[in-house]
């Protein structure tokens, strides 16, 4: 199945923790935490920009659909039909989300050993080029 | 809907504890085992702050949390509480972060992650999200490029 997160784990998240001598299985839970991170965010950015008649009518529509499947399958098409929801997510994902990507790389890059930078490197050409 | 409308939605603690939860006494102890290595101490540092603030971005908007609640993630409510008090500004200035809050924030994010498989929100927005979360990626990696260079 696709990932959209691919490119995000294996270019950039992974290599960070690598370089920061991170062990492999903790890296992958910081991974699957930045992914969690990024959702939630997204999520409710689009929660929170739902204007009111709409939010009170998909809460009406949610309450009456049986199964947890079909409440979420209306979650998702609300967000991807109401254009400020639509909007909202992707003002978090072009504007806020880099500036996220940036702060947490300046972790590394402030505090980092020579030889972990030049390890930063490497895995940077491996994984890029 | 009312507030005990609200905490009937609350899950219970096995549940919420479920499966695609990463277990904060995990998150713990890697804080423990590199807080003192700079560069993946202040990372990790910097992971469990966003942890909250995730949690912490509901505004107390009656639709988000009623959106919410109906989906059956009531526990945000209680988590607005938490975070509305003095948490928010310890997360906020880099405090120590309790065990509790962490607890509480990664439920919080393993509920929404519950709410919305990967592919099926990112997927659902269509193909233009997709290539924003792509785009965030590759200038992410540039300025990264640029810094260690």
């Amino acid at each position: 199945m696709f990932d959209p997160f691919s490119d995000l784990k294996q270019k950039f998240l992974f290599p960070l923790f690598q370089a920061a001598d991170i062990f492999p299985q903790d890296a992958e839970i910081l991974v699957e935490t930045w992914v969690k991170i990024i959702l939630a965010e997204a999520i409710m950015k689009a929660v929170e920009s739902f204007p009111q008649t709409e939010a009170k009518s998909l809460i009406e529509k949610i309450k009456s659909l049986p199964s947890q499947e079909e409440k979420i399958n209306a979650f998702n098409k609300s967000i991807s039909s109401i254009s400020v929801a639509k909007e909202a997510v992707e003002k978090y994902f072009k504007d806020e989300l880099p500036k996220t990507l940036k702060l947490l790389s300046n972790c590394f890059v402030d505090n980092a050993t020579p030889e972990q930078k030049t390890k930063l490197k490497e895995l940077l050409l491996q994984k890029n080029h | 809907m009312d507030k005990d409308q609200l905490e009937k939605t609350i899950l219970p603690e096995e549940e919420r504890l479920g499966e695609d939860l990463i277990s904060p006494k995990v998150l713990e102890r890697m804080w423990k085992k590199y807080e003192r290595q700079t560069a993946a101490g202040d990372m990790i540092r910097f992971t469990l702050n966003k942890i909250g603030e995730a949690a912490a971005i509901i505004k107390k908007t009656s639709f988000a949390v009623g959106i919410l609640g109906v989906l059956g993630i009531g526990y945000c409510v209680s988590l607005t509480a938490h975070f509305t008090g003095p948490e928010v500004i310890h997360l906020h200035h880099s405090h120590p972060i309790t065990p509790e809050m962490v607890k509480e924030s990664m439920t919080f994010l393993a509920s929404l992650s519950r709410l919305s498989a990967k592919t099926s929100f990112v997927g659902s927005l269509g193909t233009a999200t997709g290539s924003l979360l792509d785009f965030a990626s590759k200038r992410g990696l540039k300025e990264l490029e640029q810094s260690v260079k």
